[in-house]
């Protein structure tokens, strides 16, 4: 199977989860709705940063391709994300759990 | 601490540092012998000697089992320790939910910082955020493990190595959250018992059974992902083995202890939070 095809399934099994998610939060009422509808976004956002790594050409046969910015891209990707999680977990933390 | 205490501590230190050696000398060894020469690594032995089929059927029975609690707790379903099946009690509001996502960005950031670090292009890199899979499990339960889920998904992506396979990542990472937090009966990381308990579920347990589970889907979708089944057994499951172990039983014990106060304190550990 390509790995277009594999995309594509993995999208489409997120797209899925998010919309389960939101019929059950907001036609059922049901609490765990919003549990699948944030794990089907976080899902699909995976898949976005996917499609825009392969437009850009960051993606080797398998992992980074070392010669494109794509390893030097996803470290300061991941410090800003990791930075800004740690961030907003101390700022709940303190208030103890509250947004 | 004097008479018994200094004795269980004592003891605890020593079973820990055991674990600790024993991951530094596997480190050695695969320094020693070369990253691409994996068919001669001491932790790839027991893969090689028992064989595919062995691995196959023994990780198989795992991956039914580690599915299975997976949608059971995703619905709202868990195991007690009389095999009874019964409510969760993770309550799902806005905090836990906040918690599953702030666990999948920090979980997904801090592997994706170190993934431009490749250790063999192309397979696998430097993994240090590991350390905090199994801490999110003892310390968020339920959310925790299912934000590790996510993050490591998030990961793959960010790094080039998404495809079918993720979805074996993503349950296995869920797992070794899952594991100490579900088999730990001591979270705390401050008696003789959470330490050696922490060793034995959190650093060793759930580092071999996220490695069987991911390598038996990898090996079932063959055909699909495409990595041999030899370099499945003989290479990726006691290389996960081992990116996962050296950084949980050496960094995650440190973080546990600094942890694990102010999260209780903050009334955010699982179990003050159950419904």
């Amino acid at each position: 199977m390509s790995v277009a095809v594999q995309a594509a399934v993995l999208t489409v099994i997120g797209v899925i989860i998010h919309l389960v998610g939101v019929a059950l939060y907001f036609i059922a009422k049901r609490r765990e709705g919003l549990l699948l509808t944030l794990l089907g976004g976080l899902w699909t956002l995976a898949m976005v940063i996917f499609y825009i790594y392969s437009t850009l050409g960051f993606y080797g046969a398998v992992g980074l391709r070392a010669e494109s910015p794509g390893p030097a891209v996803t470290t300061t990707l991941g410090f800003i994300i990791l930075i800004i999680g740690i961030i907003v977990a101390v700022r709940l933390a303190r208030r103890g759990g509250v947004m | 601490m004097s008479g018994r205490p200094a004795g269980l501590w004592a003891l605890s230190i020593i079973i820990g540092l055991l674990f600790v050696a024993l991951f530094i000398y596997i480190a050695y060894d695969i320094v020693t012998k070369g990253l691409t020469n994996w068919s001669e690594w001491v932790i790839s032995a027991p893969f090689i000697k028992l064989g595919r089929t062995f691995w196959f059927v023994v990780a198989g029975i795992l991956w039914v089992i580690g599915t299975a609690l997976f949608f059971m707790e995703i619905a709202g379903y868990t195991v007690t320790r009389e095999f009874k099946i019964v409510r969760n009690r993770v309550k799902w509001d806005a905090v836990d939910v906040t918690i599953t996502a702030l666990a999948a960005a920090i979980y997904g950031g801090s592997l994706a910082a170190t993934g431009g670090l490749p250790v063999i292009p192309g397979f696998t890199w430097l993994r240090p955020g590991n350390s905090l899979a199994p801490l999110f499990g003892i310390l968020f339960g339920v959310p925790g493990a299912l934000g590790t889920a996510i993050g490591n998904f998030i990961a793959d992506a960010l790094t080039g190595y998404l495809s079918i396979g993720s979805i074996g990542g993503f349950v296995g990472n869920f797992l070794i959250a899952y594991i100490p937090y579900k088999l730990m009966t001591d979270h705390s990381f401050r008696t003789p018992r959470s330490i050696v308990e922490y060793y034995i579920w959190g650093a060793v347990v759930s580092s071999i059974y996220c490695s069987l589970y991911i390598s038996w889907w990898l090996d079932a979708l063959e055909p699909v992902i495409g990595l041999p089944r030899a370099m499945v057994w003989g290479w990726f499951a006691p290389w996960v083995i081992f990116n996962n172990a050296i950084v949980t039983t050496t960094i995650t014990p440190i973080l546990g202890y600094i942890l694990y106060p102010p999260i209780k304190m903050r009334g955010l550990f699982w179990k003050d939070r159950l419904a």
